[in-house]
Formats: C-alpha cells, sequence, structure tokens
C-alpha cells in the first residue's frame, strides 16, 4: 500500500487519541517517512551522445508527491571521444529546466581512454503535492561522450526521492 | 527543437553524426545511440525533405566508414606503433656519439634522458 502523508496534527489538552488519529498520523507518517515516493531508472544499454543542444536522456521518472522537496540523483560512469569535451547535465522538472543553459552539473572528460564519474546529487525546492515528472537531459561542446550502462558492465542510474 | 527516433543495428555515432551534419548544419544538433535506436535532434526550422534526407542518411548508414578525424587518430596511432616497434626495443646505445662532436654527444644524452622519462611516465611512476 503506498504510505500517505498528512500534516502532523496538533494535538490539544484533553483530547482523546483515538485509533483513527493515531493511524493516520503516526503510522501512515512513519510509514511515509520510511517510504516516500521514490523512483529510479537503471538504463539497460550504453547511450552515446553526440547533441550539442540539451537533449533527453535515460527514461523519464514519474511519481506522486506529497508537496515536499525532493532529491535528484544520477550516477554513471562516461568517457568523452577526445580531451576537452564538455558534459552538461540538466535536469526537467515537469518540463521546467532546473538548470538553464548551464544545467545543473558540468564535467570536462579527457578522452577515449579515462572513463570518469559524473554523479551528482540535487536538490529540487518543494512543489504541489501530485504527481511530478523528472527527465534528465544531456549535451557535449563537440564529439561525444558514451553512459555506459548494464550492457557494458556498469551503472547507470538516475533515481529521485521526495523528502 | 524536435526528435526524430529511428532504428539502427550499429553505429559508428561520430561518423552518423558528422555525415548529417555535414548534410543538415544548423539544424541539426547532434544525436543519442542506445546500440538500437538513434534518436537525432533538430532544430524547429527544419524541412520534410531534409527530415528525409536525414532518414536516408541513418538508413545507409556504413559503421565502418571512419571521419576525417578518426582517420587520423588511425594512422597517427599506426605511425606510433610502427615507431615503436623500430625504436623502443632498447635505450639509446651513447656508446657511439662518445669522443665525437660535443653538441650531438649532449644531444644524445638529452634523447637518452628524455626516453627515460617517457617509460616512467608510461609506467605511471
Amino acid at each position: 500500500m503506498t504510505a500517505i502523508w498528512t500534516q502532523p496534527r496538533t494535538w490539544n489538552v484533553g483530547e482523546l487519541t483515538t485509533a483513527a488519529l493515531m493511524n493516520q498520523h503516526l503510522r501512515d507518517n512513519l510509514d511515509w517517512l520510511k517510504s516516500p515516493p521514490l523512483g529510479s531508472y537503471t538504463a539497460p544499454t550504453s547511450l552515446a551522445i553526440t547533441s550539442t543542444s540539451l537533449v533527453d536522456i535515460l527514461a523519464p521518472i514519474t511519481l506522486s508527491s506529497s508537496g515536499g522537496a525532493f532529491l535528484v540523483g544520477f550516477q554513471a560512469c562516461i568517457s568523452t571521444s577526445t580531451s576537452a569535451v564538455n558534459v552538461v547535465f540538466d535536469l526537467h522538472v515537469d518540463g521546467v529546466s532546473q538548470g538553464g543553459g548551464l544545467g545543473i552539473a558540468y564535467f570536462t572528460g579527457t578522452g577515449s581512454s579515462t572513463n570518469f564519474n559524473p554523479s551528482f546529487v540535487f536538490y529540487v525546492s518543494p512543489k504541489a503535492a501530485g504527481s511530478h515528472t523528472f527527465k534528465l537531459r544531456a549535451a557535449v561542446s563537440s564529439g561525444s561522450a558514451t553512459i555506459y550502462a548494464t550492457s557494458a558492465g556498469y551503472n547507470a542510474q538516475f533515481w529521485v526521492r521526495e523528502i | 527543437m524536435k526528435n526524430l527516433t529511428l532504428e539502427l543495428k550499429a553505429a559508428n555515432v561520430l561518423s552518423l553524426d558528422y555525415d548529417l551534419r555535414a548534410a543538415l548544419g544548423s539544424r541539426f544538433y547532434g544525436l543519442t545511440y542506445d546500440g538500437s535506436h538513434v534518436t537525432l535532434v533538430l532544430d524547429d526550422t527544419i524541412t520534410p525533405d531534409q527530415v528525409r534526407q536525414a532518414q536516408t542518411l541513418v538508413a545507409t548508414h556504413d559503421p565502418a566508414r571512419l571521419t576525417p578525424d578518426q582517420q587520423t587518430t588511425v594512422l597517427d596511432a599506426a605511425k606510433l606503433d610502427q615507431a615503436r616497434k623500430d625504436y623502443a626495443a632498447a635505450e639509446l646505445d651513447l656508446s657511439p656519439y662518445q669522443g665525437k662532436d660535443s653538441a650531438l654527444e649532449k644531444l644524445a644524452q638529452k634523447v637518452l634522458w628524455l626516453e627515460r622519462e617517457i617509460n616512467a611516465l608510461r609506467k605511471g611512476s
């Protein structure tokens, strides 16, 4: 069962604590804290990017939130075709860029013989309760960047968690 | 910006990107490729003819064909490989230079020093 968050009740002196109230404000909220809305995607196949304009990568994550903020993470192994290829990552939440043209994370590769870790965690401020879609986007300055995935023996994971 | 996703079994990503940029110019921003599908990132002003041109380029793409940069890289690697076979089997022997022109002897010593520095770097020390 999906946990439901309720704004914790302010108790009054002498108020009867019924089972229904305890279940709603204690059990359900603890359940929510233990298992908040969470989505994750692990890429099955590696992805090469040559786009110099930010483009959707991996798969979007949609979750139903309770009105809180979010932590968004990306973990991967990546290489670039040549040295000095800049790789920009951006995040769209409900179609709105969180980092603009410069994205939310920026890395410079050193060539095809060197893999590096472009991982990051990003904080997204509270959104109204309801369904929200998170899309990871990327672009390169020139050449190409390859995100290695399960098919190449690596993990490329994108995740979102309400906090 | 619009995306066009097409099936593609194998790709030389840089070569396909090179061909599409040559054909479509600034209306092509690049691509992503996941091993089975290629997604072309196109400008909104791209024409139907250019979309067909892009589809043809993807359909006829030859992954074995290299870009000029890739050809240069392959040639450079072959030249380096050959030079290693020709010259890297043993360190420079200074004896033929000893007692000859002092500038030449000094140059040979410098070459030997650089050879040792490079070997140390390649070993990671």
